[in-house]
Protein backbone atom coordinates (compact mmCIF):
# COMPACT_ATOMS: atom_id res chain seq x y z
CA UNK A 1 0.00 0.00 0.00
CA UNK A 2 1.14 3.53 -0.90
CA UNK A 3 1.68 6.38 1.28
CA UNK A 4 0.36 9.77 0.67
CA UNK A 5 3.60 12.24 -0.16
CA UNK A 6 3.05 13.74 3.07
CA UNK A 7 2.48 10.76 5.55
CA UNK A 8 6.27 9.43 3.72
CA UNK A 9 8.06 13.16 4.53
CA UNK A 10 7.02 12.56 8.36
CA UNK A 11 7.68 9.55 8.47
CA UNK A 12 10.96 10.16 6.94
CA UNK A 13 11.46 12.90 9.49
CA UNK A 14 10.48 10.61 12.26
CA UNK A 15 13.11 8.01 11.36
CA UNK A 16 15.85 10.98 10.90
CA UNK A 17 15.03 11.85 14.48
CA UNK A 18 15.44 8.33 15.85
CA UNK A 19 18.10 7.58 14.10
CA UNK A 20 19.62 10.39 15.76
CA UNK A 21 18.22 9.72 19.55
CA UNK A 22 19.00 6.09 19.08
CA UNK A 23 23.17 6.85 18.25
CA UNK A 24 23.87 4.53 21.27
CA UNK A 25 21.27 1.99 20.40
CA UNK A 26 22.71 2.02 16.29
CA UNK A 27 26.23 1.17 17.82
CA UNK A 28 25.09 -1.54 20.01
CA UNK A 29 23.34 -3.14 17.23
CA UNK A 30 25.86 -2.42 14.75
CA UNK A 31 27.79 -4.89 16.86
CA UNK A 32 25.44 -8.11 16.84
CA UNK A 33 26.91 -10.11 13.85
CA UNK A 34 24.91 -9.65 10.70
CA UNK A 35 22.33 -12.06 9.94
CA UNK A 36 21.22 -12.51 13.30
CA UNK A 37 17.77 -12.33 13.92
CA UNK A 38 16.02 -9.38 15.99
CA UNK A 39 14.63 -12.68 18.16
CA UNK A 40 17.37 -14.63 18.20
CA UNK A 41 19.58 -11.49 19.85
CA UNK A 42 19.11 -13.30 23.19
CA UNK A 43 21.79 -15.72 22.33
CA UNK A 44 23.99 -12.44 22.09
CA UNK A 45 23.43 -11.60 25.53
CA UNK A 46 26.53 -12.10 27.46
CA UNK A 47 25.28 -14.14 30.62
CA UNK A 48 22.50 -16.87 30.21
CA UNK A 49 21.70 -16.15 33.95
CA UNK A 50 20.33 -12.78 33.57
CA UNK A 51 17.42 -13.87 32.62
CA UNK A 52 15.39 -11.77 34.94
CA UNK A 53 13.05 -9.08 32.75
CA UNK A 54 11.00 -6.15 33.82
CA UNK A 55 8.24 -8.27 35.03
CA UNK A 56 10.11 -10.10 37.84
CA UNK A 57 11.00 -6.76 39.24
CA UNK A 58 8.92 -7.77 42.22
CA UNK A 59 8.97 -8.98 45.38
CA UNK A 60 7.45 -12.53 44.96
CA UNK A 61 3.47 -12.74 46.49
CA UNK A 62 4.57 -15.96 48.42
CA UNK A 63 8.00 -15.47 49.41
CA UNK A 64 7.84 -19.27 50.90
CA UNK A 65 6.89 -21.08 47.97
CA UNK A 66 10.04 -18.54 46.05
CA UNK A 67 12.13 -19.72 48.12
CA UNK A 68 11.37 -23.23 47.96
CA UNK A 69 11.45 -22.84 44.06
CA UNK A 70 7.86 -24.63 44.06
CA UNK A 71 4.62 -23.82 42.63
CA UNK A 72 1.51 -25.14 44.71
CA UNK A 73 -1.20 -26.03 42.49
CA UNK A 74 -3.59 -25.14 45.75
CA UNK A 75 -3.07 -22.77 48.46
CA UNK A 76 -5.30 -23.24 52.30
CA UNK A 77 -5.91 -20.38 53.05
CA UNK A 78 -7.43 -20.41 57.07
CA UNK A 79 -10.40 -18.45 57.72
CA UNK A 80 -10.24 -19.12 61.87
CA UNK A 81 -7.28 -19.42 64.26
CA UNK A 82 -8.67 -22.95 64.72
CA UNK A 83 -8.16 -23.80 61.11
CA UNK A 84 -4.82 -22.39 60.54
CA UNK A 85 -3.55 -24.59 63.89
CA UNK A 86 -5.35 -27.07 62.13
CA UNK A 87 -3.75 -26.92 59.11
CA UNK A 88 -0.48 -26.62 60.80
CA UNK A 89 -1.16 -29.64 62.97
CA UNK A 90 -1.97 -31.52 59.42
CA UNK A 91 1.87 -30.76 58.47
CA UNK A 92 3.11 -33.53 61.23
CA UNK A 93 2.32 -37.00 60.45
CA UNK A 94 1.54 -39.70 63.37
CA UNK A 95 5.08 -40.78 63.47
CA UNK A 96 6.31 -37.14 63.91
CA UNK A 97 7.40 -37.04 60.75
CA UNK A 98 6.68 -32.93 58.74
CA UNK A 99 4.31 -33.88 55.50
CA UNK A 100 5.03 -32.90 51.95
CA UNK A 101 3.04 -30.47 50.02
CA UNK A 102 2.11 -28.66 52.74
CA UNK A 103 1.12 -24.89 51.11
CA UNK A 104 -0.53 -22.34 53.57
CA UNK A 105 -0.92 -18.59 52.96
CA UNK A 106 -2.06 -16.47 55.77
CA UNK A 107 -3.14 -12.68 56.29
CA UNK A 108 -2.58 -11.89 59.72
CA UNK A 109 -5.45 -9.45 60.30
CA UNK A 110 -7.63 -11.40 58.98
CA UNK A 111 -7.12 -14.71 60.65
CA UNK A 112 -6.54 -13.01 64.64
CA UNK A 113 -9.26 -11.34 65.93
CA UNK A 114 -9.22 -7.74 66.56
CA UNK A 115 -6.52 -7.10 63.87
CA UNK A 116 -9.26 -6.86 61.12
CA UNK A 117 -9.21 -3.96 59.43
CA UNK A 118 -12.16 -2.68 57.52
CA UNK A 119 -12.52 -0.76 54.69
CA UNK A 120 -12.18 2.84 56.07
CA UNK A 121 -9.78 2.09 58.30
CA UNK A 122 -8.12 0.59 55.08
CA UNK A 123 -8.05 4.08 53.33
CA UNK A 124 -7.11 5.98 56.37
CA UNK A 125 -4.55 4.42 58.28
CA UNK A 126 -1.13 4.08 57.08
CA UNK A 127 -0.13 1.23 59.54
CA UNK A 128 -3.60 -0.60 59.09
CA UNK A 129 -3.38 -0.70 55.64
CA UNK A 130 0.34 -2.03 55.49
CA UNK A 131 -1.14 -4.78 58.38
CA UNK A 132 -4.06 -5.62 56.18
CA UNK A 133 -1.74 -6.36 52.67
CA UNK A 134 0.84 -8.01 55.42
CA UNK A 135 1.48 -11.98 53.96
CA UNK A 136 2.49 -15.08 55.64
CA UNK A 137 3.11 -17.81 53.95
CA UNK A 138 4.62 -21.53 54.59
CA UNK A 139 5.47 -24.56 52.38
CA UNK A 140 6.82 -27.73 52.80
CA UNK A 141 8.51 -30.18 49.69
CA UNK A 142 10.51 -32.94 48.59
CA UNK A 143 14.15 -32.25 49.33
CA UNK A 144 15.94 -31.49 45.78
CA UNK A 145 18.53 -34.87 45.55
CA UNK A 146 16.92 -36.53 48.64
CA UNK A 147 13.42 -37.94 48.61
CA UNK A 148 13.11 -38.41 52.15
CA UNK A 149 13.97 -35.10 52.93
CA UNK A 150 11.86 -32.45 52.78
CA UNK A 151 12.00 -28.75 53.03
CA UNK A 152 10.17 -26.16 55.02
CA UNK A 153 10.22 -22.64 53.85
CA UNK A 154 8.45 -19.39 55.87
CA UNK A 155 7.90 -16.54 54.55
CA UNK A 156 6.44 -12.57 55.37
CA UNK A 157 5.77 -9.98 52.35
CA UNK A 158 4.97 -6.63 53.41
CA UNK A 159 3.48 -3.88 50.86
CA UNK A 160 4.59 -0.46 52.52
CA UNK A 161 3.22 1.51 49.82
CA UNK A 162 1.20 0.56 47.34
CA UNK A 163 -1.07 4.14 45.38
CA UNK A 164 -1.85 1.94 42.50
CA UNK A 165 -4.27 0.34 44.98
CA UNK A 166 -7.48 0.42 43.95
CA UNK A 167 -9.00 -0.52 47.29
CA UNK A 168 -7.47 2.47 49.41
CA UNK A 169 -8.74 5.41 46.87
CA UNK A 170 -12.77 6.22 48.25
CA UNK A 171 -13.70 7.82 44.96
CA UNK A 172 -12.63 4.22 43.34
CA UNK A 173 -14.77 1.76 45.91
CA UNK A 174 -17.70 4.46 46.07
CA UNK A 175 -18.38 4.41 42.21
CA UNK A 176 -17.70 0.05 42.79
CA UNK A 177 -20.36 0.17 45.61
CA UNK A 178 -22.67 1.68 43.48
CA UNK A 179 -22.11 -0.41 40.36
CA UNK A 180 -22.24 -4.23 42.34
CA UNK A 181 -25.41 -2.95 43.47
CA UNK A 182 -26.75 -3.31 40.19
CA UNK A 183 -26.00 -6.60 40.26
CA UNK A 184 -28.58 -8.13 43.01
CA UNK A 185 -30.56 -10.73 42.39
CA UNK A 186 -33.65 -11.00 44.99
CA UNK A 187 -35.44 -13.70 47.20
CA UNK A 188 -36.46 -16.77 46.96
CA UNK A 189 -34.43 -17.59 43.94
CA UNK A 190 -31.15 -15.38 44.52
CA UNK A 191 -30.21 -16.39 40.79
CA UNK A 192 -26.53 -16.11 40.91
CA UNK A 193 -24.88 -12.73 40.32
CA UNK A 194 -21.53 -13.96 40.41
CA UNK A 195 -20.43 -12.79 36.62
CA UNK A 196 -22.29 -9.48 36.70
CA UNK A 197 -19.96 -8.84 40.20
CA UNK A 198 -17.02 -9.49 38.17
CA UNK A 199 -17.52 -7.89 35.25
CA UNK A 200 -18.50 -4.88 37.25
CA UNK A 201 -15.12 -4.90 39.19
CA UNK A 202 -12.58 -5.90 36.27
CA UNK A 203 -14.19 -3.14 33.94
CA UNK A 204 -13.62 -0.43 36.88
CA UNK A 205 -10.37 -2.52 38.13
CA UNK A 206 -8.84 -1.62 34.31
CA UNK A 207 -9.70 2.10 33.93
CA UNK A 208 -8.31 2.73 37.49
CA UNK A 209 -5.22 0.90 36.72
CA UNK A 210 -4.73 2.38 33.30
CA UNK A 211 -5.09 5.49 35.23
CA UNK A 212 -2.44 4.97 37.96
CA UNK A 213 -0.56 2.35 35.74
CA UNK A 214 3.20 4.18 37.27
CA UNK A 215 1.90 4.50 40.71
CA UNK A 216 4.58 4.46 43.65
CA UNK A 217 4.39 0.84 44.69
CA UNK A 218 6.85 0.00 47.61
CA UNK A 219 6.90 -3.80 48.91
CA UNK A 220 9.70 -6.16 50.60
CA UNK A 221 10.01 -9.45 51.48
CA UNK A 222 11.72 -12.13 53.71
CA UNK A 223 11.69 -15.97 53.81
CA UNK A 224 13.83 -18.33 55.12
CA UNK A 225 13.99 -22.52 55.66
CA UNK A 226 14.66 -25.78 57.15
CA UNK A 227 15.58 -29.02 55.79
CA UNK A 228 13.89 -31.97 57.95
CA UNK A 229 16.61 -34.68 57.46
CA UNK A 230 14.63 -38.09 56.59
CA UNK A 231 11.54 -35.60 57.36
CA UNK A 232 11.86 -35.92 61.29
CA UNK A 233 11.16 -32.51 63.25
CA UNK A 234 14.34 -33.49 65.69
CA UNK A 235 17.15 -33.23 62.70
CA UNK A 236 17.42 -29.80 61.15
CA UNK A 237 19.65 -28.28 59.12
CA UNK A 238 19.28 -24.36 58.13
CA UNK A 239 18.53 -23.61 54.46
CA UNK A 240 19.85 -20.09 54.48
CA UNK A 241 17.57 -17.21 53.54
CA UNK A 242 16.27 -14.48 50.87
CA UNK A 243 15.36 -10.66 50.85
CA UNK A 244 13.64 -9.11 47.96
CA UNK A 245 12.63 -5.23 48.10
CA UNK A 246 10.87 -3.66 45.15
CA UNK A 247 9.98 0.21 44.35
CA UNK A 248 8.13 1.13 41.52
CA UNK A 249 8.02 5.59 41.26
CA UNK A 250 6.17 7.43 38.28
CA UNK A 251 8.52 9.96 36.12
CA UNK A 252 5.84 12.22 35.06
CA UNK A 253 2.20 11.11 33.59
CA UNK A 254 4.18 8.86 30.56
CA UNK A 255 6.92 7.60 32.58
CA UNK A 256 7.82 4.54 34.67
CA UNK A 257 11.02 3.94 36.84
CA UNK A 258 11.10 0.49 38.63
CA UNK A 259 13.98 -0.68 41.01
CA UNK A 260 15.00 -4.26 42.11
CA UNK A 261 17.18 -5.58 45.05
CA UNK A 262 17.30 -9.49 46.08
CA UNK A 263 19.86 -10.80 48.36
CA UNK A 264 20.48 -14.97 49.24
CA UNK A 265 22.29 -16.87 51.25
CA UNK A 266 22.79 -20.72 51.41
CA UNK A 267 25.33 -22.62 53.67
CA UNK A 268 27.05 -26.07 52.79
CA UNK A 269 24.40 -28.39 51.91
CA UNK A 270 23.82 -31.69 51.07
CA UNK A 271 27.56 -31.53 48.89
CA UNK A 272 26.52 -28.24 47.60
CA UNK A 273 28.90 -25.14 48.19
CA UNK A 274 27.96 -22.22 50.19
CA UNK A 275 27.51 -18.61 48.68
CA UNK A 276 25.67 -15.66 49.36
CA UNK A 277 24.57 -13.46 45.88
CA UNK A 278 22.95 -9.87 44.83
CA UNK A 279 20.51 -9.90 41.80
CA UNK A 280 19.83 -6.45 40.96
CA UNK A 281 17.66 -4.33 38.40
CA UNK A 282 16.59 -1.10 37.23
CA UNK A 283 14.73 -0.09 34.62
CA UNK A 284 13.12 3.16 32.77
CA UNK A 285 10.25 3.52 30.59
CA UNK A 286 8.52 6.38 28.82
CA UNK A 287 5.76 6.56 26.50
CA UNK A 288 3.55 7.48 24.47
CA UNK A 289 0.24 7.12 22.05
CA UNK A 290 2.91 7.49 19.47
CA UNK A 291 6.22 6.20 21.08
CA UNK A 292 7.82 4.17 23.67
CA UNK A 293 11.22 3.64 24.68
CA UNK A 294 12.96 1.61 27.74
CA UNK A 295 16.61 1.09 29.19
CA UNK A 296 17.17 -1.84 31.90
CA UNK A 297 19.98 -3.20 33.66
CA UNK A 298 19.92 -6.42 35.54
CA UNK A 299 22.81 -7.81 37.66
CA UNK A 300 23.90 -10.54 39.67
CA UNK A 301 26.83 -10.72 42.29
CA UNK A 302 27.91 -13.93 43.56
CA UNK A 303 30.08 -13.59 46.66
CA UNK A 304 31.30 -15.61 50.16
CA UNK A 305 31.20 -19.01 47.99
CA UNK A 306 33.41 -21.80 49.53
CA UNK A 307 34.30 -23.56 46.02
CA UNK A 308 35.92 -19.82 45.24
CA UNK A 309 33.50 -19.44 42.51
CA UNK A 310 32.82 -16.14 43.22
CA UNK A 311 31.09 -14.27 39.46
CA UNK A 312 29.81 -11.12 39.02
CA UNK A 313 27.87 -9.83 35.81
CA UNK A 314 25.29 -7.43 34.53
CA UNK A 315 23.66 -6.55 31.24
CA UNK A 316 21.93 -3.72 29.52
CA UNK A 317 18.80 -3.41 27.20
CA UNK A 318 17.20 -0.72 26.04
CA UNK A 319 14.85 -0.12 22.76
CA UNK A 320 12.45 2.31 21.22
CA UNK A 321 9.51 2.11 18.49
CA UNK A 322 7.18 4.77 17.45
CA UNK A 323 4.42 4.68 14.83
CA UNK A 324 5.24 5.13 11.70
CA UNK A 325 1.70 4.79 10.57
CA UNK A 326 -1.70 3.26 11.56
CA UNK A 327 -0.87 -0.54 12.76
CA UNK A 328 2.64 0.14 11.62
CA UNK A 329 5.32 0.58 14.15
CA UNK A 330 8.62 0.45 13.86
CA UNK A 331 11.11 -0.70 16.64
CA UNK A 332 14.60 -1.36 17.23
CA UNK A 333 16.79 -1.96 20.55
CA UNK A 334 19.37 -4.02 22.03
CA UNK A 335 20.00 -6.69 24.65
CA UNK A 336 18.43 -9.66 25.93
CA UNK A 337 14.91 -8.08 27.19
CA UNK A 338 14.17 -6.45 23.70
CA UNK A 339 15.13 -9.83 22.10
CA UNK A 340 12.50 -11.56 24.43
CA UNK A 341 9.90 -9.04 23.17
CA UNK A 342 6.74 -10.60 20.72
CA UNK A 343 7.85 -11.43 17.25
CA UNK A 344 7.58 -8.76 14.65
CA UNK A 345 5.82 -9.30 11.55
CA UNK A 346 9.53 -8.53 9.65
CA UNK A 347 12.72 -7.11 9.79
CA UNK A 348 13.53 -4.65 8.25
CA UNK A 349 17.49 -2.70 7.63
CA UNK A 350 17.48 1.01 6.77
CA UNK A 351 20.43 3.03 7.28
CA UNK A 352 22.41 -0.20 8.43
CA UNK A 353 20.32 -0.27 11.60
CA UNK A 354 17.64 -3.42 11.82
CA UNK A 355 14.01 -2.37 12.23
CA UNK A 356 11.43 -4.56 13.59
CA UNK A 357 7.95 -4.07 11.62
CA UNK A 358 4.79 -4.67 13.82
CA UNK A 359 1.17 -3.86 13.56
CA UNK A 360 1.33 -3.14 17.58
CA UNK A 361 3.30 -1.60 19.90
CA UNK A 362 6.16 -4.14 21.56
CA UNK A 363 7.52 -2.27 24.07
CA UNK A 364 4.67 -1.49 26.88
CA UNK B 1 -31.86 -26.90 50.64
CA UNK B 2 -31.41 -25.85 54.25
CA UNK B 3 -34.17 -24.47 56.42
CA UNK B 4 -34.61 -20.73 56.64
CA UNK B 5 -32.94 -19.72 59.77
CA UNK B 6 -35.61 -18.94 62.62
CA UNK B 7 -35.42 -15.70 64.92
CA UNK B 8 -37.41 -14.72 67.68
CA UNK B 9 -38.50 -11.54 67.77
CA UNK B 10 -41.00 -8.86 69.51
CA UNK B 11 -43.00 -8.45 67.13
CA UNK B 12 -44.29 -4.99 68.10
CA UNK B 13 -40.74 -3.37 67.80
CA UNK B 14 -39.01 -2.47 65.20
CA UNK B 15 -35.99 -4.17 63.77
CA UNK B 16 -32.41 -2.41 63.10
CA UNK B 17 -30.36 -4.42 60.07
CA UNK B 18 -26.91 -3.44 60.09
CA UNK B 19 -24.02 -4.28 57.40
CA UNK B 20 -20.85 -4.49 57.92
CA UNK B 21 -17.84 -4.63 56.12
CA UNK B 22 -14.91 -6.34 58.31
CA UNK B 23 -12.15 -6.38 55.71
CA UNK B 24 -11.18 -3.91 53.09
CA UNK B 25 -13.54 -4.67 50.75
CA UNK B 26 -17.28 -3.09 49.95
CA UNK B 27 -20.46 -4.53 50.24
CA UNK B 28 -23.43 -4.03 48.47
CA UNK B 29 -26.75 -5.41 49.77
CA UNK B 30 -30.39 -4.87 49.29
CA UNK B 31 -32.53 -6.46 51.76
CA UNK B 32 -35.83 -7.66 51.40
CA UNK B 33 -39.33 -8.38 53.90
CA UNK B 34 -42.69 -10.46 53.49
CA UNK B 35 -45.33 -10.55 55.11
CA UNK B 36 -47.56 -13.65 55.72
CA UNK B 37 -48.77 -14.14 52.43
CA UNK B 38 -47.66 -11.41 51.01
CA UNK B 39 -45.19 -10.45 48.22
CA UNK B 40 -41.51 -9.53 48.77
CA UNK B 41 -40.56 -6.32 49.09
CA UNK B 42 -37.31 -4.03 48.70
CA UNK B 43 -36.87 -2.47 52.46
CA UNK B 44 -33.13 -1.37 52.31
CA UNK B 45 -29.86 -0.82 50.02
CA UNK B 46 -26.88 0.75 49.59
CA UNK B 47 -22.70 0.31 50.57
CA UNK B 48 -20.19 -0.04 52.68
CA UNK B 49 -18.17 2.61 51.25
CA UNK B 50 -20.07 5.52 51.32
CA UNK B 51 -20.39 7.80 54.13
CA UNK B 52 -24.30 6.74 54.88
CA UNK B 53 -24.93 4.74 57.50
CA UNK B 54 -25.90 1.11 56.93
CA UNK B 55 -28.64 1.06 59.94
CA UNK B 56 -31.91 -0.25 58.18
CA UNK B 57 -34.61 0.29 60.29
CA UNK B 58 -37.47 -2.30 59.25
CA UNK B 59 -41.26 -1.53 61.00
CA UNK B 60 -42.57 -4.28 63.14
CA UNK B 61 -42.98 -7.56 61.91
CA UNK B 62 -45.59 -10.23 62.33
CA UNK B 63 -45.56 -13.64 63.35
CA UNK B 64 -44.40 -15.55 59.98
CA UNK B 65 -42.89 -12.90 58.35
CA UNK B 66 -39.76 -13.20 56.50
CA UNK B 67 -36.33 -11.03 55.87
CA UNK B 68 -33.56 -11.49 53.35
CA UNK B 69 -30.61 -10.24 52.40
CA UNK B 70 -28.37 -10.11 49.64
CA UNK B 71 -24.68 -9.46 49.68
CA UNK B 72 -22.14 -8.25 46.61
CA UNK B 73 -18.62 -8.18 47.58
CA UNK B 74 -15.95 -6.52 45.62
CA UNK B 75 -12.19 -6.04 46.61
CA UNK B 76 -8.88 -6.77 45.09
CA UNK B 77 -8.74 -10.28 43.53
CA UNK B 78 -8.29 -13.27 45.56
CA UNK B 79 -8.72 -11.75 49.01
CA UNK B 80 -10.30 -12.98 52.10
CA UNK B 81 -13.32 -10.83 52.35
CA UNK B 82 -15.57 -10.95 56.04
CA UNK B 83 -18.88 -9.30 56.34
CA UNK B 84 -21.78 -8.95 59.28
CA UNK B 85 -25.27 -8.43 58.95
CA UNK B 86 -26.74 -8.36 62.30
CA UNK B 87 -30.41 -7.88 63.50
CA UNK B 88 -31.18 -6.06 66.43
CA UNK B 89 -33.85 -4.54 68.77
CA UNK B 90 -33.75 -2.29 71.77
CA UNK B 91 -30.32 -2.00 70.89
CA UNK B 92 -29.70 -5.47 71.64
CA UNK B 93 -28.55 -8.69 68.72
CA UNK B 94 -31.28 -10.56 68.95
CA UNK B 95 -30.60 -14.16 69.85
CA UNK B 96 -29.01 -15.66 66.61
CA UNK B 97 -29.41 -12.70 65.05
CA UNK B 98 -25.77 -12.38 63.71
CA UNK B 99 -24.72 -13.95 59.92
CA UNK B 100 -20.96 -14.10 59.41
CA UNK B 101 -20.59 -14.17 55.73
CA UNK B 102 -16.82 -14.71 54.77
CA UNK B 103 -14.73 -16.47 52.29
CA UNK B 104 -12.15 -15.88 49.71
CA UNK B 105 -12.93 -12.90 46.77
CA UNK B 106 -12.52 -14.92 43.30
CA UNK B 107 -9.69 -14.47 40.92
CA UNK B 108 -12.15 -11.19 39.85
CA UNK B 109 -11.90 -10.01 42.85
CA UNK B 110 -15.70 -10.52 44.00
CA UNK B 111 -18.01 -12.56 46.34
CA UNK B 112 -21.56 -13.09 46.91
CA UNK B 113 -23.82 -14.31 49.62
CA UNK B 114 -27.94 -14.05 50.40
CA UNK B 115 -29.93 -15.34 53.20
CA UNK B 116 -33.73 -15.69 53.98
CA UNK B 117 -34.59 -15.73 57.68
CA UNK B 118 -38.04 -16.03 59.17
CA UNK B 119 -39.16 -14.71 62.18
CA UNK B 120 -41.73 -16.52 65.02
Amino acid sequence: MLMPRSSFLRFCARLLCIGLVTGLISEAAAQIPAGTALDSLGAASRDSVLVKTAESFAAPESPAFTFLNFAPASVTRPNTPRDFVAALANGIDEDGKVRQGISLEVTPSYLIPGLGVPLDQYQKSFFKRVLANTQLSVATVRSAGDTAATDLGLGIRLTLIDNGDPMSHPEFTNVLGDQLLTCSSGPPDFKPALDCLGAVNERLRAQFLQAHWNATRLSVAFATGLRFNQSQVSETSALGWNGWAALTAPLGSAGQMVGYFAFTHRPVLSGAASFSSVDFGGRLLVGSPGFNAFAEVVGNSRFNTSDASNTSSAAWSGGVEFKAADKLWLSTGFGKRFGDMAKPDRVIVIANLRWAVSSRARIR
Amino acid sequence: MPNDPVLSIDHGEELDVNIVSKSPHVVAYRLWRQLPQGQWQVCGEGHTADDIADHNLLTPLPEGARFAYWLGIGGNPNTQYRALVTIAQGGQIVDGGSFLEQGVANAQGVAEAHAIIAFN
